[in-house]
């Protein structure tokens, strides 16, 4: 009964945190393209806008939403590549399922093939630390038995 | 596959077949015969479901059965919301073309072209995306960019009747119709039944002066259709490209038996009657004309001029006859015009009292009327009233279309009553207004001969 009540409140937080939008600063010296652009290139999602659009409300220079989405544009052809899917998937760092389908497919196997050799090395990592333990395990026997 | 309203426009408008340039123009001037022109219908749009070159990516999987349901129920309004509640860059390349399909079907043109744009700027490739953009600034009246776009689209590999055809339109519009023949057969190849497809390659490879081929398509119609009167009108245009007037009668006759009765095909088959002398038939086709259409002044001062020239006297009384007790219904123009060849076969008739009336009549019914100003004038001067006939003159002149006419006649009025100092001044005048009036000069000259020689006598 606890273990579902946790589940359920656990459901309820994510919902939450999504529609949240925290405070930004609303500058009118933001230049709208780069942050679009910068977004793009931090993995972030195209609705991290929504908090300027929340902050600044009738604020918000008429072309900011323009800009900024042209500069997103620009900035997740750059994101979703091969390399970046890659470094990703080697560093465990989760998938934000951001790219486009048109531009996903690069990234995608990137990401795989990252992710799998992360997993390699892990897998290669325990095997050695194992080796490593049953080499000590088989050292201490040996020993015992000179000592018996 | 999901069916919205279907957008449609098409356009109907006169073949004139002077419009074509042929070694016919003389006679191709004379003639109007008026058919259909090549038109072209929006097809119905699915949805991005079918289409082959945008997929939905699959976390929108639900939400696009959830859309299509909305669709089915005819409800774009709704469709259009939930996807505005997207970033475009959010949306997959085919949920980006089905909101610029719902903006293009709701008539918000420019949303809908910065959407297909916007799904192109990501999929170069679009095919359909390039086909819809086509037919967007058809609408738009763009004419330029609509070819471009469905020339890309073929380019593309697009392989739909509809996008040849409107590239072949466009193709005779704004490049001639060697462009054209090319993507109306292509048309034709995947619609061989599509009657815009087989008129617009007619209409191509008549104007290419692609007579034979044109003609071989039109046999292979009529062929499938005889009693199709659209054809036997194509055949009439072709006859009269190359000059046979007669087989473009037959053709006509044909036609208009088959039903066709638009007002410009009777009135060109009465001219190619009255032209071939089958003055029957003729009047027949004019009364037809006059009896199905509201009276149209042009036609009917054509007619009875042509009655006229030929001295068909008793035709003209039968349609003059056929129009009194309309009379009053008439408006002053028309009153005059009716009045004027009354009183003009009254004049050929010798009932001369008759003719004056009617004269009179003409001119109370419109005093600018320049053709019975000058008529009468010419009449009045055979009874001997130069005067009158001189004054008639002065008022025709005051209109322009009817200036040097009646000029003229004043100064050969002039002539006949032997005032050649006042007829050499209006010719000197004729001179300087209308300097490329023929033989005007040596009529001058003989006046000025004459006048000295008149002062030479006196002297004597």
């Amino acid at each position: 009964m606890n273990k579902h009540l946790v589940l359920i409140l656990g459901i309820a937080t994510l919902v939450g945190c999504n529609t949240i939008t925290s405070q930004v600063e609303c500058d009118n010296a933001i230049d709208w393209l780069s942050l679009g652009s910068e977004v793009a290139l931090a993995g972030k999602s195209v609705r991290d806008f929504d908090k300027y659009k929340a902050s600044c409300g009738d604020s918000l220079p008429g072309n900011a939403q323009a800009l900024y989405l042209d500069g997103y544009t620009a900035g997740i052809k750059q994101y979703c590549s091969y390399e970046n899917g890659f470094k990703l998937g080697e560093k465990g760092i989760p998938d934000p399922q951001i790219c486009p389908l048109e531009i996903r497919a690069e990234f995608d196997k990137g990401f795989r093939i990252g992710a799998l050799e992360r997993r390699e090395k892990q897998q290669n990592r325990e095997l050695a630390e194992r080796e490593k333990d049953r080499a000590l395990i088989s050292s201490d026997s040996a020993m015992s038995s000179v000592g018996g | 596959m999901n069916k919205l309203t279907p957008l449609f426009f098409a356009s109907c408008a006169f073949i004139a077949v002077n419009s074509l340039p042929s070694k016919a123009s003389n006679l191709t001037s004379k003639f109007k015969i008026e058919v259909e022109q090549p038109t072209f219908v929006l097809p119905q749009f699915s949805g991005p479901y079918s289409e082959k070159e945008a997929n939905i990516a699959p976390e929108e999987l639900e939400t696009a059965e959830r859309l299509r349901g909305l669709l089915e129920s005819g409800d774009k309004q709704a469709v259009l919301k939930e996807l505005e509640a997207f970033y475009d860059i959010e949306l997959s390349v085919a949920m980006l073309m089905l909101k610029a399909q719902l903006y293009f079907a709701l008539e918000d043109y420019e949303k809908a072209e910065k959407t297909y744009l916007a799904s192109l700027a990501r999929s170069p490739h679009l095919v359909r995306a390039h086909s819809d953009l086509g037919q967007l600034y058809l609408i738009k009246d763009d004419q330029h960019k609509a070819r471009e776009y469905f020339a890309k689209a073929i380019a593309l590999g697009a392989n739909d009747a509809v996008v040849y055809g409107q590239l072949a339109y466009l193709n005779l519009t704004l490049h001639g119709p060697y462009s054209a023949i090319n993507a109306y057969q292509q048309a034709l190849a995947i619609e061989p039944e599509q009657a815009q497809w087989q008129q617009g390659l007619f209409v191509a490879l008549t104007q290419a002066k692609m007579y034979q081929a044109a003609a071989a398509l039109l046999s292979e119609l009529i062929a499938k259709s005889p009693n199709d009167s659209k054809l036997r009108l194509n055949q009439a245009i072709l006859s009269l490209e190359q000059n046979d007037s007669r087989a473009a009668l037959a053709s006509l006759e044909m036609a208009i038996l088959l039903g066709d009765k638009r007002e410009t095909n009777l009135k060109t088959a009465a001219q190619l009657h009255l032209q071939q002398d089958s003055f029957e038939r003729a009047v027949e086709l004019i009364n037809t004309h006059l009896s199905q259409y509201d009276l149209d002044l042009t036609s009917l001062n054509t007619y009875l001029t042509w009655l006229s020239q030929r001295g068909l006297w008793q035709q003209s009384k039968t349609i003059l006859a056929s129009l009194e007790n309309k009379l009053s219904t008439f408006d002053g123009q028309t009153k005059s015009v009716i009045y004027l060849h009354k009183a003009l076969l009254n004049s050929e008739t010798a009932n001369l009292n008759a003719a004056d009336s009617a004269f009179k009549l003409a001119l109370d019914a419109n005093p600018n009327h320049g053709q019975a100003l000058v008529a009468y004038a010419d009449f009045l001067i055979d009874r001997k009233s130069f005067t009158q006939a001189e004054t008639l003159y002065l008022r025709a002149e005051a209109l322009s279309d009817w200036q040097k006419q009646a000029m003229l006649s004043r100064a050969q009025l002039y002539v006949d009553i032997q005032k050649y100092d006042a007829a050499l001044t209006v010719l000197k005048s004729v001179t300087s207004r209308f300097p490329e009036t023929r033989g005007i000069s040596e009529q001058i000259a003989l006046l000025e001969n004459i006048i000295v020689t008149k002062k030479q006598q006196a002297e004597i």
